[in-house]
Order: structure tokens, then C-alpha cells, then sequence
């Protein structure tokens, strides 16, 4: 698939062909991060974040591509790789700098506002899975409080409302204690 | 709570963009004056976005399992090639046959038969079926003078006669077809004494397939059998590696490559004595790469 093509195949809720075609990037980023005192592991984890990312901004419609996808990947993941390797206390002897020309301007923005939601969803899924499962389907998916009532047998749409109220309170809480914890850098799960 | 609650919701509503203009200017007057709520909203954003990214992630396994399935494509990928020794191997020795036409068992059964040409002392024909692990060694023997003798090769045109080993095996091998409606010829086979085989065995011969065979061409999957014949010859080499049914051209070439890379076999053996020996072995490519591309 060439870009344009898995850029509308996201939009068109295509993900899995979409993604299935981005993984041609992932042996750049494995290499990248195996040259960098990385594990494979840490490559597919690193790479699988960044394919969220890229998701979710041509999701949102707030992408600007100035370049092709995979360096637009592959500078996220140089980036999100960069932090990792810092919160490890490594030392980049190795660091391969030379192209980081290309890296869109805004990216520490990006990056910066990504190791938030990143946070976001550490706190969540330390939830309780009756809880996620109550928000995902109210923010997500976009169920009626009064079906999702129905589902998880709750009493009526009132019981799922403070339901969903309480787990994003606790989501919450857990959000602020886990961005607290980690002095506010950039984290990536 | 109460009021906690409905400051979350106008929140969701702010975020999913459902004010009108009125409503969002007074709602975005509000985040200036009172920090709280403006802290709210971003924990909010952070969390509904939290909450699109847990619901992406199983998409983004999936699609790593295909990505992976189909970088393996040589063996088990999204072209797995399955090697089936169930539907069982033929091994023969040494089949009389022309410089191009390369004649299987099931070809000669069709033959029309000359009862005459039966049986000239110095041919033989073995044939040797694997079925799983399990090799059935067999040798050809014809009725000569009312006692049966084993011959060195088959006689040229010469019909199986249906025998013990038909009994146990079944439609699929075509050697053992029953002969009910057939003249019963003066041709049977016999289990032989020693199988050719794979240094390291069967085990080592299929790490050996999964090892080597690639992926032919990823731009054109097709799913199906090949159906490879080679002989391991006395010396134990790979010998006349052919195909007998064939699929696309590219995944014939990657079978015959494969077998013909093939390290020297331990031959048969016959009263003690090296003999050539014929393996059929049906390898199947499957594709289901292919049909979620073309989905």
C-alpha cells in the first residue's frame, strides 16, 4: 500500500490492512533500536506505540505530513526511544544522529502531549476491567448509558451514569498519581 | 458529586464538540477563570484519548501476528508449506523410463497390459510407501513358472497386482486401487528390507524443508500441492528430482531447488545391497495470506 492509500484506508476504518501495511517499517525502527542497547521486544513495543500515535492523529484529522510515513514513524520512535534509553540511565554512546533533519518541527509537542495519554492509559488499565469495559464502550465505541445498563446489568441508565462516573474518577486519580510518580516527563507504555 | 458529575459531562460535551457557539464561548470563558475545571479538561482529554489507544491496541497485535505470518511465509507463513507425509511416499527403485516421459505407478497401472511382456527375469520394481513415520518397504515379484520371484525392475508396462499392502492402505495410493475389475497380473509387491533415509531422519528431513524452503513469489500466492519425485540413488544422492504434478511455475522451481540442495541420503537397501530408490512427496503451499489480501 502506498501512503495515500493507508492514510484513507485509516480514515475508512480499515486498521488492520492499514497496519498490516505499515509493519514494512518496523525492521528500520528494530534496527535502529537494537543498534541502541534494544531488544527486539523493545523495538515491536516501541513501534507498536508509535503506530497507535500515527492512528489516532489521522484519526483525529490533525496530521500534516511533511514527509513520507515512515520517516514521520521512524522519527517517533527515534524520539520515543531516545526517552526510553534516558529513563534507563544508558548512556548513548552509539546514538546515531545524522537524520534527524527530517523530524517534524512540532514533534516535541506531539511527543510531550503523547506521554500523556500514554500515562492516561497506564491509569486505566489499572482499573478494574468492569470499569474499563463501562467507559470504553461509553467513550469508544459510543453505546446509550441505557444499553450499556443492559449489557453489563446494571440497574438502569442512572446506575451505569455514576457507574461511568466513578470509574473516570478513579481513572483520574490513578492519572494524576501515576504523572506525579513520573515527575511529568514523557513516558510511553 | 452531584455537581462534580455534571461538570464532567459538560466537559465530554466541550470535548465532543456538541455545544453550539454560545454554549462553548461561555464554557471557554469559564476554563479561563477557574483552573479546575480547566485541569479537568485536560485530564479528560487525556483519558478519552487513553481510553482510543487501549481500544487500538488489539488491532495493532493482530495485525503484528500478520505481519509476522507473512514475513514467515517460507514455511509456515501466510504461505505454509505443509508437508504431507500422510497421503503416504512412493518409493521405487529405479523405474524404466525415457529420457523425458518420467512414468508414476499410477501412470504404468493404466497401461494397457501385454501379458507377455511379463516378468523378463532381470527387471524389478520396488516401491516403497511412507505413511506418517511408517515406511512400507516393497518389492516387486512376478509368478514365474507358479512360484513367485522378485524381479531386479519392473516389467516395462507390467500391472500391479493388488496385494497385502492394498488391504492396509486405501483410495489414495494409486498403486493399490482395487483390481477387482482388473485381469489380477503376475505382479505383486512385498515389503523390502531397508528404506532410504535422511541423515539425522525423518525429523531432520523436515527441519531441513522448514529451513530452506522459501517463499517463491510473495507477489503471486496461490494455494495447492506439488508433488515432487526424486531418486536416491545407491550412492545416496539426489537424483532426478521432477515434478509430477505441478502448481505455479516459481513454486515448482523452489520445490525441486529445495530438493535437489538436499544433502546425501542414507540409500535402500535390498539383500544387503544399496539400491536406487524413488520418494514421491506431495508439498502443500497454502496461501491464506493471499485471501485476506484479496478480502
Amino acid at each position: 500500500m502506498s501512503d495515500p492509500e493507508i492514510l484513507e484506508a485509516i480514515r475508512n476504518g480499515r486498521d488492520h490492512a492499514a497496519f498490516v501495511a505499515l509493519y514494512t517499517h518496523l525492521p528500520k525502527v528494530a534496527h535502529l533500536v537494537r543498534q541502541n542497547s534494544g531488544s527486539k521486544d523493545d523495538a515491536k513495543d516501541l513501534f507498536q506505540d508509535a503506530l497507535v500515535i500515527f492512528h489516532r492523529k489521522v484519526r483525529n484529522g490533525d496530521l500534516t505530513l511533511t514527509s513520507s510515513i515512515s520517516t514521520f514513524l521512524f522519527a517517533i520512535c527515534r524520539n520515543l526511544w531516545r526517552e526510553e534509553l534516558r529513563r534507563r540511565n544508558r548512556t548513548l554512546t552509539n546514538w546515531k544522529l545524522e537524520d534527524e533533519a527530517d523530524e517534524p518541527a512540532d514533534l516535541t509537542a506531539l511527543l510531550a502531549r503523547e506521554g500523556e495519554y500514554s500515562v492516561a492509559e497506564k491509569a486505566l488499565k489499572s482499573l478494574g476491567e468492569k470499569c474499563l469495559d463501562v467507559l470504553k464502550r461509553f467513550y469508544v465505541l459510543h453505546e446509550p448509558l441505557q444499553a450499556i445498563a443492559k449489557t453489563l446489568g446494571f440497574a438502569g441508565e442512572g446506575a451505569a451514569k455514576t457507574r461511568k462516573y466513578k470509574c473516570l474518577e478513579a481513572a483520574r486519580r490513578r492519572y494524576k498519581e501515576l504523572l506525579t510518580a513520573s515527575g511529568n516527563t514523557i513516558q510511553h507504555a | 458529586m452531584r455537581n462534580e458529575l455534571e461538570l464532567m459531562e459538560l466537559v465530554d460535551r466541550y470535548l465532543e464538540g456538541a455545544m453550539d457557539a454560545t454554549e462553548r464561548a461561555a464554557f471557554e470563558q469559564r476554563l479561563n477563570t477557574e483552573p479546575q475545571l480547566n485541569a479537568m479538561l485536560l485530564d479528560q482529554r487525556s483519558l478519552r484519548e487513553g481510553l482510543e489507544r487501549i481500544a487500538l491496541r488489539p488491532a495493532v497485535t493482530k495485525a503484528y501476528q500478520a505481519h509476522r505470518f507473512g514475513k514467515w511465509k517460507p514455511w509456515l507463513g501466510g504461505a505454509s508449506i505443509v508437508i504431507i507425509a500422510a497421503a503416504g511416499w512412493t518409493l521405487w527403485d529405479r523405474m524404466p523410463r525415457e529420457a523425458h516421459e518420467v512414468p508414476t505407478i499410477e501412470q504404468l497401472d493404466q497401461l494397457p497390459v501385454d501379458p507377455s511382456s511379463v516378468a523378463p527375469a532381470d527387471t524389478t520394481q520396488r516401491t516403497i510407501r511412507y505413511e506418517v513415520d511408517t515406511i512400507i518397504d516393497t518389492v516387486y515379484r512376478v509368478l514365474e513358472n507358479g512360484k513367485w520371484r522378485t524381479v531386479k525392475e519392473r516389467p516395462a508396462g507390467s500391472q500391479v497386482l493388488a496385494d497385502s499392502i492394498s488391504s492396509q492402505s486405501d483410495a489414495d495410493a494409486p498403486t493399490s486401487s482395487p483390481s477387482a475389475t482388473r485381469t489380477p497380473l503376475p505382479v505383486r509387491m512385498e515389503p523390502v528390507e531397508t528404506k532410504p533415509t535422511f541423515p539425522g531422519g525423518m525429523g531432520a528431513f523436515y527441519t531441513f524443508l522448514e529451513a530452506n524452503i522459501k517463499h517463491p513469489d510473495l507477489a503471486k500466492p496461490v494455494s495447492g500441492t506439488v508433488e515432487v519425485g526424486f531418486t536416491i540413488s545407491a550412492s545416496g544422492q539426489v537424483e532426478n528430482a521432477e515434478i509430477v504434478k505441478g502448481l505455479d511455475p516459481g513454486y515448482n522451481a523452489e520445490a525441486l531447488r529445495v530438493i535437489r540442495s538436499m544433502p546425501r541420503w542414507k540409500p535402500g537397501e535390498q539383500d544387503g545391497k544399496p539400491v536406487p530408490c524413488r520418494l514421491q512427496m506431495p508439498m502443500q503451499f497454502r496461501n491464506p495470506g493471499w485471501t485476506r489480501r484479496q478480502a
